[in-house]
């Protein structure tokens, strides 16, 4: 049990050395899966077999001195809409029950080449859509703090699984805010790095234009261990680039000495009025007190387009979906209707009856903004207001070293709450759709709690960086971190208190 | 039914059309609520057209890439038959089955 | 026929050509047209979840190279697109296409017989569908073979220039030597890398506004090109003269329809039965297809029925520039076009349009020529010989005129030769000894020292012939010509065989009138 609050940067080190085995850690993570997420529900499934065998091979490695890496003996959990080659990989859907992908997404490859062990799969809203992770066939992740609530989504299980102890480290996916609600609902770090830094090969497409892969843990040092594995031109995704001027290690390189002073924060004025939460927004004044304390400067932007990047966000986003999820059709892989006629009612039946009413929902808008006759008036128009909108955070990041503000307008919901409405669920993306539209870098930090009803729920900051300033922004993330220093809470009942 | 665009997908026959175009059979109990969400959706996305957009471009890529940066045209290994067709719903020895396909 | 003559014939056509690259578009799998299904296949050109395309180097560069050679309005960059419908070939259900930013904007095409220039609308990229089977299954299932899934193809669009058949032969053969000549593509027909689909309307001569166009598709040769274009014109007039419209859309060729295995109402039915007559009347004329029935154009989709393809840029591919410097040394780099070699070797060389159309086929022919020409000889000379005794050795042994055993320099010799000896000697003595014992033409004549036979002896030998063979000479004054030949033969025989005929019936004439003037 004692690996479990402890940070992937402290296991590798001891992986590395020799005070344990990747063995036994990986023995104790799913010893502590079996014990502790029947109340959470983070994995869909856990490869004990695939792990351990990895496991082996990376002691017997140490074992011949070979060099082990980055991330040696390290479990992780990886978001079941990224690929895992053998094992079973459903985007948390009926669609791919089943289905076992030929290969790894580059992203887990690369993990698995710096010597991370993968425990298992976690759950997800279908394809990435949604903001609860409470739909899925496998049913809803739970939130650690309150069990009673959302854990957030669309990665709630990624957020879920590092916030409750289970992996000190996550793969999950951003679309519209995916990695860092979760995080902010969940208590832990959540990174979505620029568009083009992480390889989408092997990643369940939702919007192309638009996902990213990134890592949640509960540091920002260890997201900067994670981000130094994972960014990378890939031949394999033309839409990657390598960081501009990149040494072997940046993220860990610009953690360094990392410190608020002399660094601008620009608080973005429009946020504090979609801010739905009173106790949110005032866990957002106490950062900036506590950023300020440690020498930055906090000053008032404008994000005028703010209203618009949610309309924006669902015509782009539906559109690509639409074309993306055109594939499922009971022909090649995935579900098939066991009673169909001719062609085209096989493929109508079988996406019919395996997708969840918000994916078919999101396919049909996405069919209709593309449609022959209104085209220019819906998608053309998004993609050009969406051009805008990256241009007003350019503007917005004039003179500053990143935006601050809130991650999620609200804490962590009850389950079922938003449910009835999916315009209210969308509304919680606020904060977060804009930076996908703009392909900028953000991160989700823990920034305290609210107690709206006498348990303690985590509200997280965000951050906001130039395109591919990543290091950058993760070292002004480690002062703030550093400046915020939070007391250590646990979650209640899952073992391993401070 | 053709696949030809849908008049607007708030009235049953744009409605029809579209989730024929999407390829999505749906129960006609739930055609009503559809419509209703998506005639919501749309009117909130009419909000767009306030923005000002003239001489925007639309396109969202970086910079255009360089013939040069291309992948060489090498051959890789293929999958054999088996693998390839591993993950098929319905198959015969050689392939994906599928009910029979007029013309085209 | 004078219904057809009432109306101009207006053509446009649409081609698919599959690029000659070792690997597809988008993948790493082998272009390999195999029997055995699905075995060249990998996760991405299979379409499966979390793939993604990364965009063939070579592909791209001969779409490129075919776009230039067209002379097309090259942008600053181009982009991919996809083309959203959904069947059970397509394994995204998407096909990656170009519509808004193709390759190759607009151009021009010189034909290779006429010199007519034909307006290009546009060449783009785009990779193909799988293939689906259908035997074995019993008519009720198919499958599907995704082999083909991913292969690189240009498509290359007209504007609506043709007016006849012929031209459309013209433009066919033309786009064909070009697509080889250029490396782009294998382009035969036969084995499945060129695919052709023509557009086809009809209207009054004079009138301004174009008929409704109706698409053909499923013409697997050319002369099934010919003869669905001459039975769709008959079809479309028919309709009109009986007062009725062609409707827009889609027909599929069928190469033998049998109306009695047709079942009824499968039948094109347009032309209702009491004005079939004169449809039939046209369809009578046409030749046969194999097993003596006419083909026919058949209903397919309609224009209502057309797809909605929601076509939107490929978010997963950047844009490809297309950088000056390299369209300049793509455009430097360019063989001469089939078109412009006709028609230099027509203006230049000053050949006739057939021979010159020859050569504009053959491009291996067309450089032996010029060789030769090079050589030293003229081009009227070098073309004869080419044409009639290089062919000739070419056809006899089966080979190209890359292959051939006769360097052009010693046919250039030999029509040096010419000058000095008798054609007919040299070309029926030293020639085939040439051949045979592969050396030059100087070294033959030295090697068997052939001479021209002096005119005196020639004079000498025809004189002795008509001397010994009076019954013969008795014969040519009767008036019988063929008599003649019994003193050439002799001639022939005396001089072992180096006099040149023309010249010992040249003497056999002065002899003739000599004998006539006589009496």
């Amino acid at each position: 049990m004692s690996y479990a609050w402890e940070s992937a940067a402290s296991l590798a080190a001891q992986v590395r050395s020799g005070e344990t085995t990747a063995r036994a850690l990986t023995e104790a993570c799913l010893a502590r899966i079996e014990a502790v997420d029947g109340e959470l529900g983070c994995f869909l499934r856990t490869d004990a077999e695939g792990a351990l065998s990895a496991a082996d091979a990376i002691d017997a490695r140490r074992a011949a001195g070979e060099e082990l890496g980055a991330l040696a003996g390290v479990p992780v959990g990886v978001k079941d809409n990224l690929c895992t080659e053998g094992l079973e990989t459903t985007a948390g859907s009926r669609m791919l029950r089943g289905h076992r992908p030929l290969f790894d997404a580059s992203a887990v490859a690369r993990l698995k080449a710096a010597d991370a062990v993968v425990i298992g799969k976690l759950n997800l809203d279908e394809f990435g859509m949604g903001s609860s992770t409470e739909h899925g066939p496998d049913g809803p992740t739970r939130n650690p703090w309150d069990r009673t609530r959302v854990p957030g989504g669309s990665s709630g299980g990624s957020a879920a699984a590092v916030a409750g102890g289970l992996v000190p480290l996550s793969l999950g996916s951003d679309t519209g805010g995916s990695i860092r609600q979760p995080a902010a609902l969940c208590g832990c770090v959540g990174v979505k790095p620029s568009y083009g830094l992480v390889s989408r090969s092997g990643l369940i497409a939702f919007a192309s234009s638009l996902d990213v892969v990134g890592p949640l843990t509960r540091s920002v040092a260890d997201a900067a261990l994670a981000l130094d594995v994972l960014v990378g031109a890939d031949p394999a995704d033309m839409t990657t680039h390598a960081l501009p001027g990149a040494s072997p290690a940046p993220f860990s390189a610009a953690l360094e000495g990392a410190s608020l002073k002399g660094k601008v924060l620009g608080l973005v004025r429009e946020y504090r009025e979609l801010t739905e939460d009173a106790g949110v927004w005032s866990a957002v004044e106490a950062a900036l007190d506590a950023a300020r304390a440690a020498g930055a400067e906090v000053r008032e932007v404008s994000l005028d387009l703010t209203s618009a990047a949610i309309p924006t966000y669902q015509v782009v986003s539906t559109a690509e979906a639409s074309s993306n999820l055109g594939r499922y059709d009971g022909i090649h892989y995935g579900h098939r209707a066991q009673e169909a006629g001719d062609i085209v009612q096989l493929m109508s039946r079988s996406r019919a009856e395996a997708f969840g009413p918000e994916v078919q929902r999101r396919i049909l808008l996405g069919t209709f903004v593309l449609s022959s006759g209104f085209y220019d008036a819906y998608y053309l128009k998004a993609q050009k207001v969406r051009r805008q909108i990256a241009a007003a955070f350019a503007q917005a990041l004039e003179g500053v070293d990143a935006l601050i503000g809130p991650t999620s307008p609200l804490p962590a919901f009850k389950l079922g709450e938003r449910e009835q409405d999916p315009l209210a669920m969308y509304a919680v993306d606020v904060f977060t759709v804009s930076t996908n539209l703009a392909g900028l870098p953000a991160i989700s930090l823990p920034a305290g709690s609210v107690s709206p009803e006498g348990t303690a729920l985590p509200v997280g900051v965000q951050l906001t960086g130039r395109r591919d300033s990543d290091p950058a922004l993760l070292a002004l993330a480690a002062g703030l971190e550093a400046a915020l220093a939070l007391p250590t809470t646990r979650p209640a009942g899952l073992g391993g208190q401070a | 039914m053709s696949d030809a665009s849908p008049a607007t997908p708030l009235d049953p026959e744009g409605l029809a059309a579209l989730t024929n175009l999407a390829r999505l059979e749906l129960p006609d109990a739930e055609r009503a609520a559809l419509g209703e969400h998506l005639g919501r959706i749309l009117g909130w996305v009419a909000e767009l057209d306030s923005v000002e957009t003239e001489g925007v471009s639309p396109s969202q890529h970086d910079a255009p890439r360089t013939t040069e940066s291309l992948r060489p045209d090498a051959v890789r290994p293929s999958l054999e038959r088996e693998r390839a067709l591993l993950n098929a719903p319905a198959r015969d020895p050689l392939g994906f089955l599928v009910p029979r396909v007029v013309s085209e | 026929m004078s219904a057809l003559d009432a109306y101009e014939l207006v053509v446009g056509m649409e081609v698919h050509a599959q690029l000659n690259t070792e690997s597809k578009l988008f993948c790493g799998c082998k272009v390999e047209p195999s029997a055995e299904a699905n075995t060249w296949t990998c996760p991405v050109c299979l379409g499966h979840p979390g793939t993604l395309p990364v965009l063939n180097q070579a592909a791209f560069r001969k779409a490129l190279t075919l776009a230039v050679a067209l002379e097309s309005d090259l942008e600053a960059a181009t982009e991919l697109d996809r083309k959203n419908y959904y069947y059970p070939d397509l394994p995204k259900n998407y096909q990656i296409s170009q519509i808004y930013h193709n390759i190759g904007p607009g151009g021009t095409i010189e034909l290779l017989r006429s010199g007519q220039r034909v307006r290009m609308h546009n060449v783009h990229l785009e990779e193909d569908a799988g293939k689906l089977i259908h035997e074995g299954g019993g008519g009720k299932t198919s499958t599907v073979d995704l082999n083909r899934a991913g292969t690189p193809l240009a498509e290359i669009v007209t504007h609506p220039d043709f007016r006849s058949v012929d031209e459309v032969d013209d433009y066919m053969e033309t786009l064909t030597q070009l697509l080889r000549v250029l490396d782009i593509s294998h382009a035969r027909m036969n084995e499945g890398n060129l695919r052709f689909e023509a557009s086809i309307s009809v209207r009054k001569h004079g009138e301004e506004e174009l008929g409704p166009r109706v698409e053909i598709k499923n013409l697997n040769s050319y002369s099934a090109v010919r003869r669905a274009i001459d039975y769709e014109r008959a079809r479309q007039v028919a309709l009109l003269e009986a007062g009725l419209e062609p409707r827009q859309e889609t027909r599929l060729w069928s190469e033998d329809w049998d109306p009695r295995k047709t079942r009824a109402g499968a039948y094109e039915q347009d032309v209702p039965a009491e004005h079939r007559a004169p449809l039939e009347a046209v369809v009578a004329l046409l030749p046969p297809g194999k097993d003596g029935w006419r083909g026919r154009t058949g209903f397919m989709r309609s224009k209502e029925d057309t797809q909605d393809y929601r076509y939107f840029p490929e978010p997963d591919l950047p844009p490809i520039a297309l950088a000056d410097e390299e369209v300049a040394a793509i455009r430097g780099a360019l063989p001469e076009l089939p078109g412009a070699r006709r028609r230099r070797f027509v203006e230049s060389l000053e050949l006739a349009q057939k021979a010159a159309e020859v050569l504009a086929r053959d491009y291996d022919l067309a450089d032996y020529f010029e060789a030769v020409v090079a050589g030293g000889a003229a081009p009227s000379e070098a073309i004869n010989l080419v044409l009639n005794q290089v062919a000739a050795l070419l056809n006899e042994k089966g080979l190209g005129a890359a292959d051939c055993p006769v360097p052009p320099a010693w046919v250039a010799e030999l029509i040096g030769l010419m000058s000095e000896l008798p054609k007919d000697l040299v070309l029926k003595k030293v020639w085939p000894k040439v051949i045979k014992e592969e050396l030059s033409p100087r070294e033959v004549v030295a090697k068997h020292t052939i001479e021209a036979v002096s005119a005196d002896a020639i004079r000498e030998a025809t004189d002795a012939a008509w001397a010994a063979n009076p019954k013969a000479v008795a014969d040519i004054l009767a008036g019988n010509k063929k008599a003649a030949g019994a003193i050439v033969g002799a001639v022939m025989k005396a001089t072992k065989g180096q006099a040149g005929p023309r010249d010992v019936n040249a003497r056999i004439q002065e002899l003739v009138k000599e004998a006539q003037d006589r009496q």
